[in-house]
């Protein structure tokens, strides 16, 4: 059975038996399981071949590449067919999860004259308000940055301490990092942080703390696009613990960038989480 | 683990199957993109995009880790419309309704190269000779003849070697791949 798995993946097989495996396939979970662990182990060692700079089309790798392409475009075929068949549908039905806006009921008419003296008096007092609301000078985006940013890396700090650097070797480089930065010395502390990342697994659990500490020292450095390209990332990964500080160090990014809807967005959705919810609605109202 | 028929299917590329699924998420999808500020066309250029993206990726995680299908792909989903309302510059705050909250608490998170990441490891637990073996041949692309000769071993004699290797190297990987199954059911979302 090995063997057989082995041709299935290298695309050894003629179409006919490829059809009766794939049947034996369904048929068996066993049979499937050692299928799928064996092409996810492919899978996984050509992304390290992939990464050690192998050449794509190198003929070890020749038949697993064609197997994937095969299936791939076996796939997107079938899919294509599939949209094109309910773009061709004559009407959509308007799901029924869609919020449902209730219809005005028709107002009544009321004409009290104490009515149009008390909306006279809110609208005076509106204007009053907005007068002053705008005769406030609004802060920059450079003084809103400067008072809202700072560097927080206590949380790796207490991991690092924690783990006692018996973890992973290359934990000694994030430390270095983080003196570096303690010191102030900012470039050095960037170069070893991108070492760092480049050196340890993907998955390895400290990777991004120490992506999120390089972002902050791209802000404190005026690399904003640099930092924007890590923080978009990190923001996003809902399971990672710090992200949403991520999230928060993402809205100053764009504020320093004088892209204030983008921050605005962020904030108000920062404005969910119970630790954030206050900073965020702070700092958005303080927003042009 | 029992495996849904379905999903096998989906993942083998199956016309009725991939059909299926798209008729079992379209209406939900179109929903979700309306109430997050999208049009029915973005919401089926974003259903393409999420199909392709869960049968290339989620393969590990729902035919090996038992995700559900559409849990991966409502995960799938709601990254590449915040992608593109980032893209529009548009704000990045979601609606999402009670059904969505559970689909995104059972959605595992995908990490990037993440298969490559599990082979390193496993590949570090094999014996010195076979871990030659398998590096010289699949990492660095080196003759199996070569290979083979520096280890005092005829041409068939490496060859059997390998498959062995390859076959110790799988048993290995197919343990780290349970326990990520079990860190993605750990892991709230």
């Amino acid at each position: 059975m090995e063997e057989l798995i082995s041709k299935y993946l290298d695309n050894q097989l003629s179409t006919a038996e490829k059809e009766d495996f794939e049947l034996q396939i369904r048929e068996n979970p066993e049979l499937m399981l050692e299928v799928e662990q064996m092409r996810a182990l492919l899978q996984g060692l050509s992304e390290l071949a992939k990464a050690q700079n192998l050449p794509d089309d190198h003929p070890h790798w020749a038949g697993f590449k064609a197997f994937v392409a095969t299936e791939d475009e076996k796939f997107i075929g079938n899919l294509t067919k599939v949209h094109r068949e309910w773009k061709d549908k004559e009407s959509v039905d308007i799901p029924e999860s869609t919020p449902i806006i209730p219809l005005k009921q028709d107002a009544k008419v009321m004409v009290f004259p104490w009515r149009t003296m008390v909306l006279a008096a809110a609208s005076i007092a509106l204007l009053i308000f907005a007068w002053r609301w705008f005769a406030q000078p609004k802060a920059s985006a450079e003084e809103l940055f400067a008072t809202h940013f700072s560097m927080d890396y206590q949380l790796a700090q207490d991991y690092l301490d924690e783990s006692g650097f018996s973890a992973n070797a290359e934990d000694t480089l994030f430390q270095q990092a983080i003196v570096a930065t303690q010191q102030e010395r900012y470039q050095p502390a960037i170069a070893t942080l991108n070492t760092y990342i480049a050196k340890v697994d993907s998955i390895y659990f400290l990777r991004p703390f120490a992506q999120e500490l390089l972002a902050q020292l791209y802000l404190q450095t005026q690399q904003a696009d640099l930092a924007l390209s890590i923080l978009n990332d990190l923001a996003l990964n809902q399971s990672f613990e710090n992200h949403a500080h991520c999230n928060w160090l993402l809205a100053l990014t764009y504020i320093q960038q004088e892209q204030y809807p983008q921050a605005k967005g962020i904030l108000q959705s920062l404005q969910s989480d119970s630790v954030w919810k206050v900073k965020a609605q702070n700092l958005r109202r303080k927003l042009p | 683990m029992e495996l849904d028929p379905d999903t096998i299917l989906f993942f083998q590329g199956d016309n009725h199957a991939i059909n299926k699924f798209y008729e079992s998420q379209y209406r939900s999808s179109v929903a979700f993109v309306l109430r997050n500020r999208g049009t029915l066309q973005d919401a089926e250029d974003c259903m393409q995009e999420a199909m392709i993206a869960t049968y290339r990726n989620g393969r590990t995680h729902c035919l090996l880790s038992g995700a559900p299908l559409n849990a991966y792909f409502f995960g799938a989903f709601k990254k590449i419309w915040l992608k593109c309302l980032r893209d529009r510059k548009d704000n990045l705050e979601l609606v999402l309704d009670a059904y969505e909250q559970t689909l995104i608490r059972q959605s595992p998170a995908a990490e990037e190269n993440e298969l490559g990441a599990l082979a390193k490891k496993a590949l570090s637990d094999l014996s010195q000779a076979c871990h030659d073996m398998i590096t010289g041949y699949y990492l660095q692309g080196a003759q199996l003849k070569l290979i083979g000769e520096e280890q005092g071993l005829s041409d068939q004699g490496a060859k059997n070697k390998k498959a062995k290797c390859l076959k110790q190297l799988k048993s290995i990987f197919s343990e780290k791949l349970k326990l990520l199954a079990v860190d993605s059911n750990q892991t709230p979302n």
